[in-house]
C-alpha cells in the first residue's frame, strides 16, 4: 500500500523508529544531509544532494530510480566505497560503537566493509580462478566470526555445488554464489546493486527469493537497488530516487514473496 | 572525422599507458644503443685502421735476419708479388730518460732517407723527421713520448751496442707496425713509460748498431691479392745464409696480431653481445605489445561494432607498437652515437691511429630497428587478430568466467588447505604458464646478461690476480742488454735493497710442426724458484721439470703436441741444426705461447755456458725508487720493470673499461629487468584490476590486495633468478669461447659474489618496478572498475 505523496514530501527515519516493521529499534545507517558532486573537467555532476536517511535493523529497503538517478551512489557511500562531498553517514553495528563513516580514512573504510558489509553487484564479481566454495572462504578467511562457506551456500541452495568453478555455474548461481559470499561474514548490512539486472525474470526472481529468505533468516538489514518498480512490493520499505533526491517513500504493509512478483 | 578520432585514441592511449610506453622503448632503446654504439665502434676502428694501414703503407710480410748486404734487398725485390721492399736495420738500446726513475728499454728502427720512399711511413704527431745524416736526432713513439712527457727538443741518453750517446727528440711519430709499443719483456700489460721506439737516420742507425751498408730487419709490401705464403717461403730461403729468422705475414707481426685480439674482442662485445640484447629486448617487446593490446580486446570490439574495418583497427593498434618501437629507436641511436663516441674514445687512447673517428653504421642502425620494429609488431598482430577475430557482439556481451581447474598440486591430493588468495594466484599461475613465463623468461635475461657479462670482468681481475700475485711475484725484473754471464745476475745482488735474486734465460726460437710455425721465445727458470712461477688458470703453482719442456695448454693445442711428443725447435740466435726437446707437461695457464724449462735443461740445449737474460728480483720496497734509478747505471741492463707500476697499468686499464662496459651492462640489465616486471605486473593489474577491486569491496585491505598482485610478481621474480644464473653461467662460457686466442685464454668464472650481486640489482630493478605497481594499485579506483562489465 501506498503512502499518499503529500504526506512524504521529506521522508526521514526518525519520525518512523516506533512505526518500524520488526520492531526493532535504533537504525544502522543514519544519513544527513548527503551530497555528492562529480567534478567533470568545467562540469559538476550533481549525484546525489540533500539525502536524508535511516536505515534500520532488519529491515529491507528497496531502492527504486531511473538509470543515473543516483541509486548506486548513495548505495556505495553507505557501504564505504566511496565518499560524500557533503554529509554525514552514522553507522551503528548490531553489536558496537556507532561511527561516522564520513570521517573514515581508507583504511577505517576497508575495516568497516571487511567486517560489516555485503555486497552483491549486478556482474557477480566472482573471481574466476577460484570454486563456490572458494569464494566464499575468501571472505570467511578474512572476517571476525563467519559462517562455514558450506553454510552460506547451502542457504542460498548451492549445497551441491560448493566445487564448481564460476564458469561451471548460470548466472543465478554465480549471483547466488555472489550473495553467499556477502553474508558468510554475517554482515551487519547487505547492499545490494542490481543483482537481478543481468539475469532472466526467473532466475532473478529466484535470486530476489535468496535475498528475501537471508533478511527474514539473518535479520540483515537489506538494501536492494532496482529500477524495476515491481520488485519493490517484497521490500518493508521502498525509497524512490529522482535527480540525486529521495523523492518518494512509501511503506508496504507486507512483504510479497518474490516468487510472486512478475516483471 | 573518424580517422581523427582514432589518431587521437592513439595520443591518449600512449599518454595513459607512458609508464608502459617508457618501460618498453627504453628496452629497445638499449638493444638499438648497444648495436649502435658496439659495431659502430669495431667498424670505425677498423676503418681507422684499414685507412692507416693502406695510407702509411704498413708492410704484407716482415723478415729478419743476423745481417744483410744491401744488394740482397733487390732479389728479395724480384720475388713474384712483391711490389716494395724496405730494409731497415733495428736493434735495442737502454734508454735514459730525464724525470723517469727506472731504465727504459728502446727499440731503434733505422729511417729511410728519402720521407717519400718505402713502407711503415711516420706519421708526425709533432716535430719532423730526423735529418739524413744527422747522427743525434730521434723521432720517438708517441706513446712513450706521452709517458714520459717527452717534447720536441728534449734530450735523452741512449746506449746502443755499448756506447752512451745524447739523442735530440726532433719529432713525434706513429707507425702502423708500432701501434703497439711491443716491450721485449714478457708480460702482459707494458708500462709504457718504459719501453719506446726510436726512429733514427738510416745513416746514424746504420753506425749505432755495427751494420753499414746492411739490413736486418725488412718489410715487404705485395701486390694486391698477392699469396703472401710462397713470398715468405722464397723470404726465408733467400735470408737463410744470413740468419734469417722466419719471415712472417701480417697476422703474426706483433702489433697487429694484438690489434686483431682487441678487435677480436671488440667483435664479441661489437656484435654477439647487441645481438643478444637485441634478442632479449625484442622478446620482451613482443610479450609486452601482446599482451597490451590483448588488454583492450573489449575496446578493439567496440571499435569493430562502430564499423571500422579490421585494417583500421589492426593499424590502429600496430600504430601503437610503432610509435613505442619509434620513441625507443629515436633514443637509441642518440645514445648508441653518444656512447658510441665515448668507447671510440677510450680506443683513440689506446691505439695509435692518426685518426679515429667514431662514425653511426646506418645499415646495423636500420638493421637493429628493424628488428625491434618487427619483434613489437609481431606481438601486437597476434593480439590484434586474437581480438579482432572475435565477433563484435561477441566481445562485447563480455568473457563468461574463464575456465579454471583445480591446482595439479590439488588434483593430486598433495595440497589441500590454502588461504583462497594464494590458491587464486596460484591457479593463475597455471592456468596461464605463458603470461607467468614472461615475466619470469625476461628477468631469467637480464640477470643473465648482467652475471654472464659481468663474469668476464670478473675473469679479467682474476687473470690479473693469478698472474701478479701468484704467478708473477718478482717485484722487480731486469732484463739484460744480451745474454750476459751468470755473473751479472750475481752482481744485482749487490745493489741496495735487493733482497733476493732469480735469473732467467729467455732463448728466441722457431717451433715447427707440420704447417705450423711459430715464433717465441722458451724461458729458463731456476727450478725451486720463489719469484716467478709456472701457474694455471686456477692459480695452481707447478713445479719446473728438471728436463724437458712445459708447453702452454692453448699454444699446445694449436700446435697439435701433447706429452710425450718432441718440440721440433730451432734456436734463432745461434742457428744451427733444430733441436727436439721433449714436452713433458702441458700448463693450462692464462698468458702467451710460452715454452718453459728448467735453466740447467736450456743450458745443456743452448751450450753457452749457463748465460742469463736478465733476474728477477725482490726488494725492500722502501728502497724501490733508489734501487731502480741505481738499475739506470748498471750498463748491462736494458730495462726493468716494477711491479707496482704493471699492476697499475693494468688496473687503470681495466677501471677504465669496466667503467664503461660494466655501467653500460647493468644499465641495461635494470631496463631488461624493470621491463619484464613493471609491464608483466602492470599488464596483470589491468587484467586482474576486476578481481583486485572485488577482494578490496570485500574488505581485504590496499596491503592485502598489493601482496597478492606483487608476491606473485616477486615468485616470478624468484623462480627467474636461479634460472637467470645458470643462463649467465652460459653466456659466459660463450664469450669466453669467442674471447680465447692461442695467446690468451678467458677463465670461466663463476664467483658466488658477483652473481649475489647481479641477482641482486635485478631484484632492486623489481622492486623499482613493484614500488610504481604500488603507487598505481592503491590508486584503483574501485567503484569505476565494478561498474563496468568485464
Ligand atoms: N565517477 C563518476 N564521475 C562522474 N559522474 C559520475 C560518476 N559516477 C556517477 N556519476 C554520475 O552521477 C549520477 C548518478 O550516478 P549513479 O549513482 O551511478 O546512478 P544510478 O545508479 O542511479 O544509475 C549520474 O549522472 C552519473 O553520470
Ligand atoms: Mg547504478
Amino acid at each position: 500500500m501506498r503512502i499518499p505523496e503529500a504526506l512524504v514530501d521529506r521522508v526521514t527515519a526518525w519520525d518512523e523508529p516506533a512505526r518500524d516493521a520488526r520492531g526493532t529499534p535504533g537504525a544502522v545507517f543514519e544519513v544527513r544531509g548527503l551530497g555528492k558532486t562529480y567534478h567533470m573537467g568545467d562540469v559538476d555532476v550533481v549525484a546525489l544532494r540533500d539525502v536524508d536517511l535511516d536505515v534500520h535493523a532488519g529491515e529491507l529497503l528497496v531502492l527504486l530510480g531511473a538509470s543515473g538517478s543516483g541509486k548506486s551512489t548513495l548505495l556505495n557511500i553507505l557501504g564505504g566505497l566511496d565518499v560524500p562531498t557533503v554529509g554525514t553517514v552514522r553507522f551503528t553495528p548490531v553489536q558496537g560503537a556507532s561511527r561516522d563513516l564520513t570521517r573514515a580514512d581508507a583504511d577505517a573504510l576497508t575495516r568497516f566493509r571487511r567486517e560489516h558489509v555485503g555486497f552483491v553487484f549486478q556482474f557477480y564479481n566472482l573471481i574466476p580462478a577460484l570454486t563456490a566454495r572458494e569464494n566464499v572462504a575468501l571472505v570467511t578467511d578474512i572476517a571476525r566470526a563467519p559462517m562455514p562457506a558450506e553454510e552460506a551456500l547451502r542457504l542460498v541452495g548451492l549445497g551441491e555445488r560448493l566445487d564448481h568453478f564460476p564458469a561451471q555455474l548460470s548466472g543465478g548461481e554465480q549471483q547466488r554464489v555472489a550473495i553467499a559470499r556477502a553474508i558468510a561474514k554475517r554482515p551487519d548490512v547487505l547492499l545490494c546493486d542490481e543483482p537481478t539486472g543481468a539475469l532472466d525474470a526467473e532466475t532473478g526472481r529466484l535470486v530476489l527469493g535468496v535475498i528475501d529468505q537471508v533478511n527474514r533468516e539473518l535479520g540483515t538489514a537489506t538494501i536492494v537497488i532496482t529500477h524495476n518498480a515491481p520488485i519493490a512490493a517484497m521490500a518493508d520499505r521502498v525509497l524512490r530516487m529522482t535527480s540525486g533526491r529521495i523523492s518518494e517513500a512509501s511503506r508496504n504493509t507486507t512483504r510479497v514473496s518474490p516468487s510472486e512478483l512478475t516483471w | 572525422m573518424v580517422i581523427a578520432a582514432l589518431h587521437r585514441k592513439l595520443l591518449r592511449d600512449l599518454w595513459r599507458l607512458r609508464g608502459q610506453v617508457v618501460s618498453t622503448a627504453a628496452v629497445v632503446a638499449c638493444g638499438v644503443m648497444l648495436v649502435v654504439a658496439m659495431y659502430g665502434t669495431r667498424r670505425s676502428l677498423q676503418h681507422a685502421r684499414d685507412d692507416y694501414y693502406t695510407r702509411a703503407r704498413f708492410g704484407h710480410v716482415f723478415a729478419g735476419a743476423t745481417r744483410v748486404p744491401l744488394p740482397v734487398a733487390t732479389r728479395l725485390a724480384a720475388i713474384p708479388g712483391v711490389t716494395v721492399v724496405d730494409p731497415r736495420v733495428t736493434g735495442f738500446a737502454s734508454l735514459d730518460v730525464p724525470g723517469l726513475d727506472l731504465p727504459a728499454g728502446g727499440r731503434v728502427v733505422s729511417l729511410p732517407d728519402d720521407a717519400g720512399a718505402g713502407l711503415d711511413r711516420l706519421h708526425l704527431v709533432s716535430g719532423r723527421r730526423a735529418r739524413p745524416h744527422a747522427v743525434d736526432e730521434a723521432v720517438v713513439s708517441a706513446g712513450f713520448a706521452r709517458a714520459n712527457a717527452l717534447g720536441v727538443g728534449d734530450s735523452i741518453g741512449a746506449v746502443l751496442e755499448g756506447r752512451w750517446r745524447r739523442v735530440q727528440v726532433v719529432g713525434i711519430a706513429i707507425a702502423p707496425r708500432f701501434i703497439w709499443e711491443l716491450s721485449a719483456a714478457p708480460g702482459y700489460t707494458a708500462d709504457e713509460r718504459a719501453f719506446g721506439v726510436l726512429w733514427l737516420a738510416r745513416d746514424a742507425a746504420e753506425s749505432a748498431l755495427g751494420l753499414r751498408g746492411a739490413f736486418n730487419d725488412i718489410m715487404l709490401g705485395l701486390a694486391p691479392g698477392v699469396d703472401p705464403a710462397p713470398v715468405i717461403a722464397a723470404v726465408d730461403s733467400i735470408l737463410a745464409p744470413y740468419g734469417g729468422t722466419g719471415a712472417v705475414a701480417r697476422e703474426r707481426q706483433p702489433s697487429h696480431a694484438i690489434l686483431e685480439g682487441e678487435f677480436r674482442q671488440l667483435r664479441v662485445f661489437g656484435l654477439m653481445l647487441p645481438l643478444i640484447f637485441l634478442a632479449v629486448a625484442a622478446f620482451l617487446l613482443n610479450v609486452v605489445l601482446g599482451r597490451l593490446v590483448a588488454t583492450q580486446r573489449i575496446e578493439i570490439a567496440a571499435l569493430k561494432a562502430f564499423g571500422y574495418t579490421d585494417r583500421e583497427v589492426a593499424g590502429h593498434f600496430l600504430a601503437f607498437a610503432g610509435a613505442v618501437v619509434l620513441v625507443g629507436s629515436i633514443a637509441g641511436v642518440a645514445l648508441g652515437v653518444w656512447l658510441g663516441g665515448l668507447y671510440t674514445g677510450l680506443y683513440a687512447n689506446v691505439l695509435r691511429f692518426p685518426a679515429i673517428a667514431f662514425a653511426l653504421d646506418p645499415v646495423s642502425a636500420l638493421g637493429a630497428i628493424v628488428a625491434s620494429g618487427a619483434a613489437a609488431l609481431a606481438g601486437a598482430w597476434v593480439a590484434v587478430r586474437g581480438a579482432a577475430s572475435l565477433a563484435p557482439a561477441e566481445a562485447l556481451r563480455g568473457e563468461s568466467p574463464e575456465r579454471y581447474r583445480p591446482l595439479l598440486l590439488e588434483r593430486l591430493g598433495v595440497v589441500r588447505a590454502l588461504p583462497s588468495a594464494l590458491r587464486m594466484v596460484l591457479r593463475h599461475v597455471e592456468h596461464r604458464p605463458a603470461r607467468a613465463a614472461s615475466t619470469s623468461i625476461g628477468v631469467a635475461m637480464a640477470l643473465a646478461l648482467l652475471s654472464g657479462t659481468l663474469a668476464l670482468f670478473a675473469a679479467a681481475f682474476h687473470m690479473a690476480d693469478v698472474q701478479f700475485r701468484v704467478a708473477q711475484r718478482e717485484d722487480v725484473a731486469v732484463s739484460f742488454d744480451r745474454p750476459r754471464p751468470p755473473d751479472a745476475a750475481r752482481e744485482l745482488t749487490r745493489l741496495p735493497g735487493v733482497l733476493v735474486t732469480e735469473s732467467f734465460r729467455i732463448v728466441p726460437v722457431r717451433v715447427r710442426r707440420g704447417t705450423v710455425v711459430r715464433t717465441t721465445a722458451i724461458t729458463g727458470m731456476p727450478p725451486g724458484g720463489a719469484l716467478h712461477r709456472l701457474v694455471d688458470q686456477e692459480g695452481r703453482v707447478h713445479a719446473v721439470p728438471p728436463s724437458g719442456a712445459v708447453v702452454g695448454a692453448a699454444f699446445a693445442a694449436r700446435l697439435g703436441v701433447h706429452v710425450g711428443d718432441s718440440l721440433r725447435i730451432e734456436l734463432l740466435e745461434r742457428g744451427g741444426e733444430p733441436r727436439a726437446v721433449p714436452v713433458v707437461a702441458l700448463l693450462d695457464e692464462l698468458f702467451g705461447r710460452n715454452i718453459y724449462m728448467a735453466a740447467d735443461a736450456l743450458d745443456r740445449l743452448v751450450g753457452d755456458g749457463g748465460r742469463v737474460s736478465g733476474a728477477w728480483l725482490r726488494i725492500d720496497p722502501q728502497r724501490e725508487p733508489t734501487l731502480l734509478a741505481g738499475l739506470k747505471r748498471v750498463p748491462a741492463v736494458t730495462g726493468a720493470s716494477s711491479r707496482h707500476a704493471l699492476v697499475a697499468a693494468w688496473d687503470r686499464q681495466m677501471l677504465e673499461g669496466l667503467r664503461v662496459s660494466g655501467t653500460l651492462v647493468v644499465v641495461c640489465a635494470v631496463v631488461i629487468a624493470l621491463g619484464a616486471v613493471y609491464n608483466g605486473a602492470r599488464i596483470a593489474l589491468s587484467e586482474r584490476a576486476r578481481e583486485l577491486a572485488s577482494l578490496r569491496v570485500l574488505g581485504f585491505t590496499r596491503r592485502e590486495v598489493a601482496l597478492l598482485l606483487l608476491g606473485e610478481q616477486g615468485a616470478l621474480v624468484a623462480v627467474a633468478l636461479p634460472i637467470g644464473l645458470v643462463g649467465g653461467a652460459g653466456l659466459t662460457t660463450l664469450l669466453t669461447r669467442a674471447f680465447q686466442s692461442e695467446d690468451q685464454r678467458f677463465p670461466v668464472l663463476i664467483s658466488p659474489m658477483l652473481n649475489a650481486g647481479a641477482a641482486l640489482v635485478v631484484v632492486a630493478a623489481a622492486v623499482l618496478a613493484a614500488a610504481l605497481m604500488r603507487r598505481r594499485l592503491d590508486r584503483l579506483d574501485l567503484v569505476a572498475v565494478l561498474k563496468t562489465r568485464e
